[in-house]
């Protein structure tokens, strides 16, 4: 830095504020000091107009390039308040001298402001201090995003904004461009300014090109893409998923996997042999994996339930007065069709005897079941002579249609023939072992007479071990799912529709009915079926039913059937839900999704949440009001 | 009529502060029949006449969040909704928001604004295209964060206070309420939360002056707030004050506050200080500091302190037990509150949702809205 400099752009720019003369020589020779990293305190006494004033002007100056480094460089301040009694220089993060003195006015500015507030606990002033970096975060924001921004020549002035220059390739994009090419990574800043260095010391470009090409790096690079070059890193870890686990591959393997990656810690065909081992650890080990049906995880939860334990709570529950009812939920939809059989419920009979009569009752009690339910029951040639119970139902309810096929066949085979009968609107699977609340089918079909654009409705749910308790009595155990709103990505950890979901006929004649090559996860794939044709669905919070953990039942049953169909439900869906968004190289993503954010380069970590957040932010800043100013002007 | 549709999400979490805006100008708004109120229960809601209830999936906190918004517009797409509005930070994608704001002390406390919960509050503020702030320091500090909103589509409404709840009580009702919570000694008020994250709720303040009086006479007694007096807290205070710490419904909470001898709210933030002019309303002397909008909440009514001194607020807490001073602050703080009513802020709801009608209906907003749910559903895509 040079006297000679400061002199010189002193006079040309800040003339302007005769006042400021004064201070400007203390501020310029503090800067001097903490230049070279010694913390020499500026002159604390400028009156807070004349800052502000400064500030302006200098703001005012800044190249967007300038006003985008600055943004980062309050961002660093603001995060870094919590290093409390933080010496230091933040202007020497930015490691390039080639900024201007308006820059480095605003710089110095910021860098006191953050170690003020670094070594300050009283909250009154550090909020102070806060809202000073805040504001002056939020200026450069919003000039940057003002087309006048560009070049410091359009100072104030009365005059139109200058034409905007073309995109063109600058110095830094195109060494960013040598780095993606040579060593598949963008550069820090640090290293970009290394070269902006190189090439002003006399290194010429071509120069640069034949070292980047020669380096470790680029050849570590090389090998890496060998396998599949023509991959983005995120296709090359799907394919070696469906490949080699013979599934599809999660977001969050993606992810795990593609950090490596790009961090340079893994090389592809390190994770080939990684993936590769694992595969055949599952394929050896799959056999003895242990699943009793004693123990089930609480979806939505981190909670499990156990047999043991339910056993050891039950002395204690039913011992209780019954609890107060449940008030959480007093809001309800009600059913606006007038009566007529809107709802079908399908049951699947096989060796159903322990269960049928209890079945019947609960089914019948519902509220609805007379006025808008017809029980559709497929005995699949169940041994068990369910019918003699049934019969007795029959009587007194018109809406029970008995259909008893003559050889066995499979649930979903059960619950085709159960839809193709149905003369409802809306369909509901009911297992024999579970049970509802008398105002299950009732609020059920109430979401979807009332929200035309749900698909499908389903709940929160309550567990049992127990299946000769009470609604009320089970409620009072209090093992009650916390389901999400059904999203790709958690349909693919689990299944929310669970044992009790209602869901319009007509998604069977646009998507098929429940493919009969499952066992045991027909349901699942169905369901999956939906979301990816964009179906909604919609969850109540209410829990009006509750899901009977039979260690015997087949949906539990411990053989590895469910686990061997979820891998191929997952196979043929995760491209489809799996959005191409996680997949694609980040800084496409960033590039092609997320227009008018600058990517930092230096930061590492690639969220891309994070940074469609800032799109967000962005367009808030650039779009929002555009309209309401062009009014007002 | 405009559709006003309130997102009740609020509920679900707490029953804190913001439960009571919320259940006092949704009352008023209701009753007053300008707007066709609907409202998204999530759980807890209060049951107000006159709205209608939309059942709608709780929020997993705090997680989901784009698809949570993407499935709100489809409701307010179905209801026709012309204003959307949220007790906390929920947003739709294309529908005009109105948002309230309370303060911005998370942004300006150093909280990790980088967990979702914060960032949900971002994309609302981002999103709202109108702001209604609790007091005009919070509108400030808005306008200071985000500087590409207009100021004129910022609208202050203080918070209000229930003048039939929070009044003078009968002598004979507060000696029974005292008898009750075993209060036969003068006690000191404290209300809310005592450790807040980098300490700007100051309580330290207050029960470290405890230990400077020299007459032991009295109690401490402290409303709500975390469930149990925190250690750091008990050992500050001298051998002989009891400290009890309740939860109490509003009626007998304005009790607490007719028989105390002060509210002390030694906060050095607030986004407006609601239990301050709650004790005034109820003639119960108040100390507190003119920090954040405390001094807006405190008008001239309060005996006001730094909010740093020891010896200040050891000076506050002898004084108020003058009863001279005790009538000044009473007399003063019973004018100074009568200006605040859940009605005022109602009604700046009302027009704030009938001008965004309005501004929406000219299309100023559409392509932003088209510009903000491209965005959103890309967020939503590398949601995990």
């Amino acid at each position: 830095m040079k006297h000679r400099t400061v002199d010189s752009i002193y006079r040309t720019e800040f003339d302007l504020i005769p006042e400021f003369k004064l201070n400007w020589m203390s501020r310029v020779s503090g800067f001097i000091d903490l230049d070279r990293g010694r913390s020499v305190g500026i002159a604390n006494d400028m009156d807070d107009n004349l800052k502000k004033r400064m500030i302006e002007l200098a703001l005012s100056k800044l190249s967007s390039a300038e006003l985008e480094n600055m943004q980062r460089l309050t961002e660093i301040a603001l995060n870094q308040s919590r290093n409390y009694g933080a010496q230091g220089n933040l202007l020497l993060l930015l490691k390039s001298d080639k900024c201007s003195m308006a820059f480095k006015t605003v710089g110095v500015m910021v860098n006191r402001t953050w170690r003020a507030l670094s070594q300050n606990t009283n909250p009154v002033e550090r909020a102070t201090l806060v809202k000073e970096l805040v504001d002056l975060r939020e200026k450069c924001a919003i000039r940057a995003m003002s087309p006048q921004a560009e070049g410091s020549t359009a100072a104030a002035g009365g005059d139109a904004a200058p034409p905007q220059p073309a995109p063109q390739m600058t110095l830094e994009n195109a060494i960013v461009k040598v780095y993606e090419q040579s060593v598949g990574r963008t550069p820090g800043q640090d290293e970009i300014n290394i070269w902006k260095n190189n090439f002003e010391n006399g290194v010429p470009f071509h120069e640069f090109l034949l070292l980047m090409s020669g380096g470790e790096e680029t050849k570590n690079c090389k090998t890496s893409k060998a396998i599949l070059a023509e991959k983005s890193d995120g296709a090359f870890v799907q394919l070696l998923y469906e490949l080699l686990h013979g599934r599809g591959c999660s977001v969050w393997e993606i992810n795990h996997w593609v950090s490596k990656l790009t961090g340079g810690t893994m090389q592809r065909p390190e994770i080939l042999a990684a993936i590769f081992n694992d595969a055949v650890k599952f394929y050896e080990h799959s056999s003895e994996t242990v699943h009793d049906g004693l123990s089930c995880q609480i979806l939505g939860t981190s909670r499990v339930v156990t047999a043991d334990h339910w056993k050891r709570m039950a002395q204690a529950v039913l011992k209780q007065p019954a609890p107060a009812p449940d008030d959480r939920y007093a809001h309800r939809f009600y059913i606006k069709s007038e009566p007529r059989f809107l709802v079908t419920a399908i049951a699947s009979l096989y060796r159903g005897g322990d269960f049928i009569e209890q079945f019947m009752d609960n089914l019948t009690a519902q509220s609805v079941f007379d006025d808008y339910c017809e029980l559709v029951i497929v005995d699949a040639d169940s041994p068990e002579h369910e019918f003699e119970t049934i019969k007795r139902y029959l009587s007194k309810h018109k809406g029970i249609n008995y259909i008893r096929m003559n050889y066995r066949i499979g649930i979903y085979d059960a619950w085709n023939v159960g839809v193709k009968a149905a003369r409802g609107d809306y369909l509901t699977n009911t297992n024999l072992d579970d049970l509802r609340r008398t105002d299950s089918l009732e609020q059920q079909a109430a979401v979807l007479d009332n929200l035309p654009f749900v698909d499908v409705t389903y709940q929160d749910l309550y567990y049992t071990f127990d299946p000769r308790l009470s609604f009320g009595e089970i409620a009072a155990f209090g093992y009650e799912t916390n389901l999400p709103i059904i999203t790709p990505y958690n349909l693919m950890q689990f299944n929310s529709p669970h044992n009790a979901p209602m869901w319009r006929k007509r998604l069977h004649d646009e998507l098929g009915y429940f493919n009969t090559h499952f066992k045991s996860a027909g349901d699942y794939e169905f369901w999956m079926r939906c979301l990816a044709a964009g179906k909604c669905f919609y969850k109540l919070n209410d829990p009006h039913v509750v899901y009977y953990q039979n260690p015997k039942g087949l949906s539990t049953r411990p053989d590895s059937r469910g686990i061997v169909e979820a891998k191929e439900i997952h196979k043929t869906y995760a491209r489809k839900l799996v959005s191409e968004n996680l997949v694609m190289p980040f800084q496409q993503f960033c590039r092609e999704k997320l227009p008018a954010v600058p990517i930092a380069l230096d930061e590492g970590k690639n969220d891309r949440y994070a940074f469609s957040q800032r799109a967000l932010r962005n367009a808030a800043r650039q779009s929002k009001y555009a309209a309401v100013n062009g009014i007002v002007r | 009529m405009t559709r006003l549709l309130v997102d009740g999400v609020f509920f679900q979490i707490n029953n804190t502060g913001i439960a009571r805006v919320w259940r006092s100008v949704l009352g008023i708004l209701a009753a007053s029949g300008g707007l066709e109120i609907y409202f998204l229960d999530r759980g807890h809601a209060p049951k107000i006449e006159g709205i209608q209830y939309i059942p709608f999936p709780q929020k997993t906190l705090f997680a989901h969040c784009a698809a949570d918004s993407l499935l709100i517009q489809k409701v307010c797409d179905h209801y026709k909704i012309d204003v959307f509005t949220s007790t906390y930070y929920t947003t739709p994608v294309s529908t005009p928001m109105l948002l309230m704001v309370h303060d911005m002390i998370p942004e300006l406390f150093d909280f990790d604004l980088t967990c979702r919960a914060w960032m949900e509050k971002d994309t609302a503020i981002c999103f709202a295209q109108r702001y209604l702030c609790v007091s005009e320091n919070t509108r400030y500090d808005l306008l200071t964060f985000y500087q590409e909103i207009p100021p004129d589509k910022v609208t202050v409404a203080r918070d209000g206070v229930d003048h039939r709840v929070f009044k003078m009580r009968p002598a004979v009702d507060v000696m029974a309420f005292r008898k009750t919570y075993g209060l036969n000694r003068p006690y000191f008020l404290f209300v809310g939360s005592r450790v807040q994250h980098n300490g700007y709720k100051n309580s330290r303040l207050f029960f470290d002056a405890l230990d400077q009086l020299s007459s032991i006479d009295f109690d401490v007694f402290c409303v709500g707030g975390e469930k149990d007096i925190e250690a750091e807290v008990l050992k500050g205070i001298p051998k002989g004050v009891r400290c009890i710490r309740v939860e109490l419904a509003d009626e007998e909470l304005s009790l607490a506050y007719n028989g105390a001898i002060a509210l002390v709210y030694p906060s050095l933030y607030e986004g407006f200080g609601m239990p301050v002019i709650e004790a005034m309303a109820s003639g119960c002397p108040v100390i507190t500091t003119p920090h954040g909008s405390l001094r807006e909440a405190a008008g001239d009514a309060a005996c006001l302190v730094s909010g740093a001194s020891l010896e200040e607020m050891c000076n506050a807490l002898r004084q108020v037990r003058e009863p001279g001073y005790r009538e000044t602050l009473k007399r003063k703080g019973l004018e100074h509150v009568k200006q605040f009513s859940w009605e005022k802020m109602a009604v700046q709801i009302m027009k704030d949702v009938l001008v965004l009608h309005d501004e929406a209906q000219q299309g100023l907003y559409d392509s932003f809205f088209k510009n903000w749910r491209q965005l959103r559903e890309v967020q939503a895509s590398v949601d995990f």
